[in-house]
């Protein structure tokens, strides 16, 4: 299934905006379905709010590994990439240590 | 009647001065009635006008009316005189309906003074301080992204945790030191005592640097992480070379370069900031242009 984040929110950039995405993709998952999550017309910059809303939910039912099979980012530029990548990777090592 | 003679130096010392003359520490105005007399101010920087500017719009809110005295400009060298700084920076179109003089107008390294809801911060950083960047550096919009999103973790920070939705902000080049200054101002509820929720016991310097580390959340959202104000010391610090200082209640954090390091400074504020100060020097000549920065996600 092809999300595309502006078809949904009117900017990647509040906890609103995330938590729009984050139940969206959730749905999706719920069914099974892999999904595209497409930045297709966000030029602006995505803070570390929208990312956490967006991304941190999912991880914390999910899991890691099951996130990277089942998520797909397209359309994105270096800087979401990097904003996704480092939340991510910091929120599962965190749960992580917590778990340890 | 109260009047106030705004400082010589308006700057980030002559802030506190200004403020502790408008604003008691029970954060109530000094007088039901103020006059502000300029007559004493020779110099006014980006920090200066914001906080000036926020404190017209904290007493506004309050009903306590105000006036200027001594707004006079002189006819030379109008260029260092800060009372045409503040005119042609919009201030006084903003505070008294007019300029002051025909053909006021914001300058070319700067951005006309601006008070920002969230809810429009998204639109005035596109059309307004994005590019006006893009503009005088000659670079395009997607190289801009570091400032981009220092300054969007800003306002999410106004609007997650400060108890109001707008923010006071302007911005100056400084082509000869290539640098930008800019300065944002809220009179929110302040980083100490949002951090007093989660450690009592610190004073205010150490309750922002405890605020500034990567995890700290006062949790005003459930998804509050506490990165917000790392990621801004790490963007501007740490990737562009530049600097930050935080104020906020009776502290101050200064975040910027040492040799390879960047280092963190928690010290004491020479008096009292009712809210948050940020304040970014962003080195200009390490803002490249980056072309299509679309690029491929890989986990």
């Amino acid at each position: 299934m092809v999300i595309t984040a502006l078809d949904h929110v009117p900017h990647c950039y509040t906890a609103d905006d995330g938590l729009t995405i984050q139940r969206l993709v959730d749905a999706a998952m719920r069914r099974g379905e892999d999904v595209e999550l497409s930045f297709a017309g966000v030029h602006a910059a995505v803070p570390s709010s929208f990312v956490n809303a967006a991304f941190v939910g999912l991880l914390e039912r999910y899991g890691l590994d099951t996130i990277k099979r089942s998520l797909k980012i397209t359309n994105s530029t270096r800087q979401i990439n990097e904003m996704i990548r480092s939340r991510v990777n910091a929120e599962a090592k965190a749960s992580f240590k917590a778990c340890a | 009647m109260l009047v106030i003679d705004l400082p010589e130096q308006f700057d980030g010392n002559g802030l506190y001065i200004f403020l502790g003359k408008v604003i008691n520490q029970n954060r109530e105005p000094m007088d039901s009635h103020i006059i502000f007399d300029f007559s004493k101010l020779k110099w006014i920087e980006p920090s200066g006008v914001v906080v000036l500017s926020n404190a017209m719009e904290w007493l506004s809110a309050r009903n306590i009316t105000y006036q200027y005295k001594n707004i006079n400009i002189p006819q030379n060298h109008i260029k260092y005189d800060p009372i045409a700084y503040l005119d042609d920076s919009q201030f006084f179109a903003t505070y008294i309906g007019k300029v002051l003089r025909n053909g006021a107008k914001h300058r070319a390294t700067t951005i006309p003074l601006c008070r920002v809801s969230h809810s429009k911060s998204s639109g005035w950083l596109e059309s307004c301080l994005l590019s006006w960047l893009s503009d005088n550096l000659s670079v395009s919009r997607s190289s801009l992204s570091n400032i981009d999103v220092c300054i969007r973790e800003i306002f999410n920070n106004i609007l997650d945790h400060s108890g109001v939705k707008m923010g006071c902000i302007f911005a100056q080049l400084y082509p000869n030191k290539h640098e930008v200054v800019i300065a944002l101002s809220d009179f929110g509820i302040g980083i100490p005592n949002k951090i007093s929720k989660i450690k009592a016991d610190l004073c205010d310097q150490d309750a922002i640097l405890l605020a500034s580390q990567e995890g700290i959340s006062s949790k005003s959202l459930k998804t509050n992480r506490g990165v917000g104000l790392n990621l801004l010391i790490q963007n501007v610090v740490d990737l562009n070379g530049g600097s930050l200082k935080i104020a906020s209640g009776s502290g101050i954090l200064k975040c910027g370069r040492s040799g390879e390091k960047t280092v963190r400074t928690p010290v004491s504020a020479p008096g009292f900031y009712p809210g948050t100060f940020i304040e970014l020097r962003m080195r200009t000549d390490m803002i490249k242009e980056t072309g299509d920065d679309r690029e491929e996600f890989e986990w």
